[in-house]
């Protein structure tokens, strides 16, 4: 019994973490209605600040300089001494600095997010939190950091009489979560401006009506939010050894554990959640190393924890959870109704399959042919991305872990004792073929995906993306990475045998070792047209109506007599299907699997690339295959601009980008091109010799002053470069700045003419829900 | 016509800022050698011959001094031979290069080595301006052929991996080094084209089990270094009671079960073997306590650990988690004079180490005995003396960040190239003819080779089913506050697993 009270107490230091962290998650939302995935990040570059100034003396501000010539540079680093400077300035530095992160947060991303739709809001924190995670690398270094410990070293020997010795540390970082939970306990609840906040959370309307400014009040929230974040780093880190960028972002699951067991409302019971949720986390972690524990739960039992938390909370209490008033909220871009579906996957098959053929062994082209394959998965899970968020409106952030469950079934189903290269230790399986093997595996994916769908039958939005995410990672510790159900020895990955179709063998690595089989990528093609048939028949049938009318308001669909719960979970096994397949030819393609494929991650990037190609539409789904990580435009982006280091910058840029595009073209890439196309088809048919002179006159001075630029800045810049490229990339993106500044000017100019819901497109029309 | 162009800007920034996420994802690149020969190349101070080297050849070379190859290792005297004499006469490459892969982890958040493929440039830089590329037949003048290294920059990513691997086929490299990569799914695209890989750092099962795979790191990974910590905390300390804190991961769990659980059971005679030390501790005892890596918290471990009141801890994990766990023990009062504590050599982190002041005086470590770290002037073999000495001038010289001089990645950088210079100039020197195949052949048949900066390499006496591991000798040193000082010589524990079944887990 004293072990148990002894380690429930021990775990009440990281616990501290917890609630400090997912009392900042309280804020946030109550403040913006955002659940802000990049808390994590704000407490690790706040924490990495008070290191840098207390270790070396330096500031380094939330920026890189892109340009770091010998005679143009961006400030980026504040020197204050040689030696380092004392604890209590360093403090003071860092607090600074997340006053400047929790303001520019408000300003530049949220602000301008205030009316998206709850996905929106979710992708901009994922910018963020790749935009803080990549400036920390450049600014601190990639390698993990060991901060000072400001709180007093040393152990109680015999602790309570529990014969252990016991960290002092531990006992004060509770003492200042709890100081800090009373103290934000008293403001929101004892001043007039944490009235105004309850306020506004409750109505913001109201709220508005009553005078206060919710936009202000949002800014203030955020810059608590990031305050907390890097006080509690800076006081609770240490205990968690070294700190890595990546690391500390991660704890965000276990304090959204925290936060939602405070019911988003109270920070309070937030940081009596985030203790319990350590000292849970410790006390399973200390049973799970005994023989009487199971050993199937050994694997993942303390990532388990935060799951439990959530699904519990939501689960019971889903339906009081505050959500939180806006004054207007827009909703996700329309679901386009496909058309052309015929010409579409013609063109698409003519393109994919020269293509394949082109790269087959093309010398150092070849590496398109794997690129092209890789996309094609890639797109194959989006759609099924496209089926539960695009049209009916579920965040979910685990369809790579049901592409994963698939995969990992289908393998263990293939499994004959047999042994390969890559994993000496056999693996005991039926042995069964392929097509029943996929078949078994995407129908797993099915059942996991309806039960992962259970919570969405209480709960939508962010608080569903919550539970998917706590899932993802339950997934992924409790099977992907459990050697007594996976029989797996030593992570080795899964074997996958290849396909064979009528005698025509579908492996994917040709006889070279490269993985340009034109078979294996037509394979691949067809797989995902049937899938993208599959998704256009269901926008356009009954199905995809009804599930169209959830997305936009499921009170109303439930008036028209449409059941609600049943189709949102009908929506996760077709969504969860089509993951699977895409996780089974993933294991095709690779030839094996393992848990690095489908780390909750994986999901959060899916997601991302899925909503920049368009969320809401088949071709979105297909241009965010293009965009995956290894796929289409990150080969020819290597391919071309090789020998230079921009892809330093790559995390910064990719986060940056992410935010952009949430806040300035939510309907993604795929919807926005189409009527590009349009017009440039039309313009190609019709020009004449003159209107392409106009168009070289209007243009071709702009893109010779970039290709200038691109010649004679580049080279200052990057180690080596493409005498071609660089200055084309000029060229480009001179014409890209002038048509925005161009195109922003006739904005300001043009009077608005039509009222705001329909001048923004967002009012559900008769062709949305038809 | 203004509706029109708006329409038009929104898909253009979409896709600039799609372009942007996807290189945040996958950043990548291929590099070639662009560094030219620094103007001086003489030997530089520090390098100078051990003694027994001076001897005057016919082509102006000293002489070659077999008797380093006890120590160091076959054809490490041969080695001080022609780096001594290309210090003073550098050989430069001559002829059409030859491409050699170099697959590392750059630029992703969640891992970045960088230091990796700049010490390997640097060394090929080395190697084709002073040591007359591959091939190269140094004490007869005769130059070999430049490398030219493409460098892939990998995320840490399976699709990312297997990317790397057909880019770099791409080239046809005769050789393939696999810096360190956290998914072995790259191996059978390089099996499927007949490319021999050479891992620097093993840690996946494919790293120690993959045919056509030669890691050479030192230690040989948790084959080398596991079953070395046991044997050296057995025969150092004769415990009774041993913990062993072990890493978490998929590899983990074997190299726990299968490498410190099953010598400690054949020491104390619950599980047979045939080494001449099995059953030789009857009372001797043991506890496993897992730690995840990155744990928040490793205070619950370090309590258990602390519980069992043991006589000698052991832990072997990456960098950082080392510290954790240290930092951990620290905070409930233990230091290294109480209770011994023995880390593997991937621990070892002079930052980490000097930050931790006392706590971390008087840990032991169990790793490659490379000393190429070391003030040359400090270091008694003359081997490693010469050795050091090469490195630290050499790769400065040749464009290594001062600051990157002194991580442990850099050094196994050098390394590979070195050894991989090395072996091509036995092949030709021997009458061969370099190609891949002839590599191959070459590492696999390794019994005791010598390589730069660490135990001699000796791949054919890989033991089933570790058949990649080139290099399991390891060494004991000891932290002193302000330098690792020797504790023995070079050891191996192989004996402790001798005529056992393979147990990769409970």
């Amino acid at each position: 019994m004293n072990n148990v009270i002894f380690f429930l107490l021990l775990g009440l230091g990281i616990g501290s973490l917890y609630s400090m962290l997912g009392a900042g998650l309280v804020i946030v939302y109550r403040g913006s209605g955002v659940i802000n995935f990049a808390q994590g990040a704000f407490a690790m570059y706040g924490v990495f600040t008070f290191d840098e100034a207390h270790r070396n003396g330096y500031i380094r501000l939330p920026w890189v300089d892109i340009l770091p010539t010998s005679w143009l540079n961006i400030p980026v680093t504040i020197k204050l001494s040689d030696k380092g400077i004392p604890t209590l300035p360093a403090f003071a530095v860092a607090v600074a600095m997340a006053v400047l992160i929790g303001l520019a947060v408000h300003f530049f991303v949220f602000r301008p997010l205030r009316t998206a739709p709850p996905l929106g809001k979710v992708i901009g924190s994922l910018g963020v939190m790749l935009y803080l995670q990549g400036v920390a690398q450049l600014n601190f270094g990639g390698s993990g950091r060991q901060p000072g410990n400001i709180l007093p070293d040393g152990v109680y020997k015999n602790f309570l009489g529990l014969g252990k010795a016991f960290p002092k540390g531990a006992v004060w970082a509770v003492v200042v979560a709890l100081i800090i939970g009373v103290a934000l306990h008293a403001l929101f609840h004892l001043t007039r401006f944490g009235l105004a906040t309850r306020a506004a959370a409750g109505n913001e309307k109201g709220a508005v009506l009553l005078g206060y400014s919710p936009q202000l009040l949002a800014a203030l929230n955020w810059v608590i939010a990031s305050v907390l974040a890097t006080v509690a780093a800076i006081v609770v880190g240490p205990i968690t050894g070294s700190l890595t960028p990546v690391g500390l972002s991660a704890l965000v699951v276990a304090s959204l554990g925290a936060a939602l067991i405070g019911r988003l409302k109270s920070v309070m019971v937030a940081v009596w959640g985030g203790l319990a949720l350590g000292a849970v986390q410790s006390l399973l972690g200390f049973w799970s190393s005994k023989d009487w524990f199971p050993t199937f739960l050994r694997s993942g039992v303390r990532e388990v924890v935060p799951l439990v938390a959530i699904c519990l909370v939501l689960f019971i209490r889903g339906k009081k959870l505050p959500i939180r008033g806006t004054v207007e909220e827009r909703r996700l871009p329309l679901a386009p109704y496909p058309v052309r579906i015929k010409q579409h996957l013609i063109a698409w098959s003519i393109i994919v399959v020269s293509a394949s053929f082109l790269f087959e062994g093309s010398g150092k082209r070849t590496v398109f042919a794997l690129a092209l394959t890789t996309s094609l998965v890639a797109a194959i899970i989006m759609l099924s991305m496209v089926v539960i968020t695009g049209y009916v409106g579920q965040i979910s952030l685990a369809q790579m872990s049901l592409a994963g469950a698939a995969a990992f079934i289908m393998a263990r189903m293939m499994a004959n004792g047999s042994t390969t290269t890559s994993n000496p230790f056999p693996v005991s399986g039926p042995g069964l073929p392929w097509p029943i093997a996929a078949l078994i595996g995407v129908l797993a994916a099915i059942v996991v995906g309806v039960i992962v769908g259970l919570p969405a039958v209480r709960i939508r939005g962010v608080q569903l993306a919550v539970v998917t995410v706590a899932f993802a990672i339950s997934l992924q510790s409790l099977y992907f990475e459990n050697a007594s159900l996976t029989g797996l020895s030593a992570g080795a990955p899964a074997n996958v045998r290849s396909a064979h179709f009528f005698g025509i063998d579908l492996k994917s690595i040709g006889d070279k070792g490269l993985s340009d089989r034109p078979e294996f990528t037509i394979f691949v093609l067809v797989v995902l047209i049937l899938c993208a048939l599959l998704v256009a028949n269901l926008r356009r049938n009954g199905t995809g109506r009804r599930f169209l009318a959830v997305r936009a308001n499921e009170r109303a669909a439930a008036a028209a007599g449409i059941n609600v719960s049943r189709t949102k979970l009908l929506a996760f096994a077709i969504s969860a299907g089509i993951a699977g397949i895409g996780g089974v030819v993933l294991g095709f393609k690779q030839n094996d699997v393992s848990s690095a494929n489908f780390v909750y991650q994986a999901s959060l990037a899916y997601l991302a690339f899925a909503y920049l190609g368009g969320i809401t539409s088949i071709n979105g789904a297909i241009v965010g295959g293009l965009l995956a990580p290894a796929g289409v435009i990150a080969v020819s982006s290597n391919y071309f601009f090789h020998g230079t280091n921009i892809d330093r910058y790559t995390t910064v840029f990719g986060g940056i980008g992410l935010i952009v595009t949430a806040v300035a073209n939510p309907t993604g890439i795929a919807p926005s091109l189409q009527p590009l196309f349009q017009h440039f088809g039309r313009w190609l048919r019709k020009a004449r010799s003159a209107e392409w002179l106009a168009a070289v006159r209007r243009l071709g001075p702009t893109a010779a002053i970039g290709a200038a630029l691109g010649a004679g800045i580049w080279p200052l810049r990057v180690d080596s470069y493409s005498w071609f490229w660089m200055p084309l990339l000029g060229a480009v993106l001179a014409v890209f700045i002038r048509s925005s500044v161009m195109q922003s000017r006739a904005k300001r100019a043009r009077p608005t003419a039509r009222p705001v819901l329909a001048a923004a497109g967002q009012a559900p029309s008769a062709v949305e829900v038809k | 016509m203004r509706s029109h162009s708006i329409s038009r800007s929104r898909p253009a920034l979409a896709l600039v800022c799609g372009l942007a996420l996807v290189a945040a994802a996958c950043g990548s690149d291929t590099k070639t050698s662009n560094t030219a020969a620094p103007a001086t190349t003489a030997a530089p101070a520090g390098t100078d011959a051990p003694a027994g080297t001076d001897a005057a050849t016919a082509s102006g070379c000293g002489s070659v001094d077999a008797s380093f190859d006890k120590t160091g290792g076959t054809g490490a005297g041969r080695f001080i031979a022609d780096l001594t004499c290309a210090g003073t006469k550098p050989l430069k490459a001559e002829g059409d290069p030859i491409k050699i892969g170099f697959a590392n982890p750059e630029g992703d958040p969640n891992g970045s080595f960088p230091e990796f493929s700049a010490a390997a440039q640097a060394t090929a830089d080395y190697i084709n301006n002073e040591l007359g590329g591959l091939g190269a037949d140094i004490q007869k003048g005769i130059p070999g052929r430049p490398i030219d290294l493409k460098v892939c920059k990998m995320a840490i990513t399976p699709d990312d991996s297997q990317r790397c691997a057909n880019e770099l086929l791409t080239d046809n490299p005769m050789m393939v080094f696999s810096s360190i990569n956290f998914f072995g799914n790259q191996f059978p695209i390089y099996q499927a084209a007949g490319t021999p890989v050479i891992v620097i750092t093993p840690i996946t099962v494919g790293d120690f089990t993959s045919p056509n795979v030669y890691a050479i790191g030192g230690g040989g990974g948790c084959l080398g270094v596991h079953t070395g910590l046991i044997e050296f905390a057995t025969t150092q300390f004769t415990p009774k009671k041993i913990a062993v804190p072990w890493a978490d991961t998929p590899p983990g769990v074997v190299c726990y079960y299968d490498l410190e659980n099953k010598p400690i059971n054949v020491l104390n005679g619950s599980v047979a073997g045939t080494g001449k030390r099995a059953g030789s501790m009857p009372d001797l005892t043991s506890i496993g306590v897992p730690v995840k890596p990155a744990t928040p918290d490793v205070t619950p471990q370090v309590t258990e650990v602390l519980d069992f009141k043991p006589d000698v801890i052991v832990f072997s994990a990456q960098g950082s988690d080392c510290w954790n766990f240290v930092d951990g023990l620290g905070r409930l009062g233990w230091t290294p004079d109480q209770i011994p504590l023995v880390l593997s050599g991937s621990c070892l982190d002079f930052d980490a180490m000097k930050a931790a002041g006392d706590l971390a005086k008087g840990i032991y470590f169990v790793g490659a005995p490379g000393a190429v770290l070391q003030d040359p002037a400090t270091i008694a073999d003359p081997r490693d003396s010469f050795e050091a000495g090469i490195y630290q001038k050499k790769m400065i010289e040749y464009g290594l960040d001062p600051a990157d001089l002194n991580k442990g990645f850099s050094t196994q950088g050098a390394t590979g190239l070195l050894s991989l210079w090395e072996t091509a100039s036995q092949i030709v020197v021997g009458g061969g003819t370099l190609d891949s195949k002839a590599l191959a052949d070459s590492y696999a048949a390794t019994t005791g080779q010598h390589l730069f900066g660490s135990t001699p390499l000796s791949c054919s006496t890989a033991p089933t089913p570790y058949v990649a591991v080139c290099n399991s000798e390891v060494a004991a040193t000891q932290w002193d506050g302000k330098a690792l000082q020797p504790v023995g010589g070079v050891f191996t524990g192989k004996d402790l697993v001798a005529g056992t079944e393979i147990t990769p887990g409970p």
